[in-house]
């Protein structure tokens, strides 16, 4: 293969990924990394490096973005990202110092666990009334105007220090593996501290761009960040996500998605193995 | 059953000063993606052997591949003009951004006169930076 048509190639895998990404509502990284390690046999390590750099990329750039500041709960997501940014710097520490075996059996397992979600049916959580004495003392209950209700809706938030915990593992989980481990983020605003899912999807996306710099940097003094595979990849991806984000509605249609998840999970099956026989 | 429950207040000010922001990071992220372009393509300009040689990949992307990732080598890569070193440029940038977007938060809560979220943000701001030299140190 010739260094153009590796670029080439590169590109619109990235662009696949991050439309494919943008449609069922996973990042980019979780379809990119698969994507340049078991078609292309990169070292797991640039392509973790190269998906980090596309998730700041989609998640600042992203015009969606733009829309969803409203709903992000900035003090949530600050309060949050003392964990995920401490986490995140100790996944990016640790991935350079285990074998990478160990990153595509993590990576893998955390696929695998994305896929599933997917499927998951988030409920409208009703609003919480327990009074919760930190959430209280750092104002974080707010409210946001829901379009679809035409009303502004109240929401109170609980268990910020469980949520803190969560997002400590969800951060590590990104500085590992180059994802932007949104399924996990979402997961501990939904259910352990109760936000409405509009504003957990939108404070998620804001927290995923902070949480992937700070294992950018680790990543790329080390050396992770091959400037010739990172700049196709996050041009790709950022174009193949925004296009994704604009032109498509995103896939709610149960049976199609059903079928992603298979696929998904027969190339987390594939990334997992790779990392057991290698 | 009506609820004293206390929001944070967000004053139509603040509203531009995060429509501010938002119009920054799009724009450091368009910045980046213009040094990733103009530099890859800088690449191929210099190497017309890209297109046709089969033997120069491995060096470029296997595990071996070298290129300049410390300040002093960057710097060196951009000024001679290789492709490689403007697109690490571009790749820093984009890096950067939701560091500025932190600090630009730190800055509002400070406005506001909310101590105890300026720190939480000072802290998170100084784990971004911490992690821009704890790279360097793995020198």
């Amino acid at each position: 293969m010739t260094p153009f048509q590796f670029c080439l190639e590169t590109f619109a895998i990235s662009m696949v990924a991050g439309l494919l990404g943008s449609l069922l509502g996973l990042g980019g990284g979780t379809i990119v990394v698969p994507a340049l390690t078991l078609l292309f046999g990169l070292d797991i390590r640039y392509a973790v490096g190269a998906s980090i750099v596309s998730v700041i990329a989609t998640s600042s750039g992203a015009a969606a973005a733009y829309v969803k500041e409203h709903l992000t709960n900035l003090r949530v997501a600050m309060l949050l990202e003392l964990g995920t940014t401490t986490g995140a710097l100790a996944g990016a520490l640790i991935a350079g110092l285990i074998n990478p075996r160990w990153l595509y059996i993590i990576f893998g397992l955390m696929m695998g666990y994305s896929a599933i979600s997917m499927l998951r049916v988030r409920h409208i959580a009703a609003v919480s009334q327990e009074p919760d004495v930190w959430a209280d003392r750092l104002k974080l209950h707010g409210a946001y105007y829901d379009e679809a209700l035409g009303h502004v809706v109240k929401y109170k938030v609980t268990r910020p220090g469980i949520g803190i915990v969560l997002m400590f593992v969800a951060g590590m989980v990104s500085g590992l593996l180059g994802i932007g481990s949104g399924a996990l983020k979402v997961l501990a605003m939904d259910l352990a501290m109760r936000l409405p899912i509009k504003v957990s999807t939108a404070t998620s996306n804001f927290m995923i761009g902070v949480t992937a710099a700070a294992s950018a940097a680790v990543y790329f003094a080390r050396g992770d960040i091959n400037p010739f595979i990172a700049a196709p990849v996050a041009v790709g991806v950022l174009f193949g996500a925004t296009a994704g984000s604009r032109l498509l509605p995103k896939l709610h249609n149960q049976s199609i998605r059903l079928t992603f998840v298979v696929v998904l999970l027969w190339v987390s099956a594939q990334m997992f193995l790779k990392g057991v026989h290698a | 059953m009506t609820s004293t429950v206390s929001i944070a207040p967000v004053p139509s000010k603040n509203r531009d000063i995060e429509s501010w922001i938002s119009l920054l990071l799009r724009v450091g992220v368009l910045l980046s993606l213009v040094f990733l372009c103009i530099g890859t393509l800088l690449s191929f300009f210099h190497h017309p052997g890209y297109f046709s040689d089969h033997t120069q990949l491995k060096d470029l992307i296997g595990s071996s591949a070298s290129f300049p990732h410390s300040p002093q080598t960057v710097l060196h890569s951009v000024a001679a003009v290789h492709g490689q070193g403007l697109v690490t440029i571009g790749l820093g940038v984009l890096i950067l951004t939701p560091v500025l977007r932190v600090a630009a938060s730190t800055l509002v809560f400070w406005q506001q006169r909310d101590r105890v979220f300026t720190v939480i943000t000072s802290v998170v701001l100084g784990l971004l930076l911490f992690s821009l030299l704890l790279g360097k140190g793995l020198h």
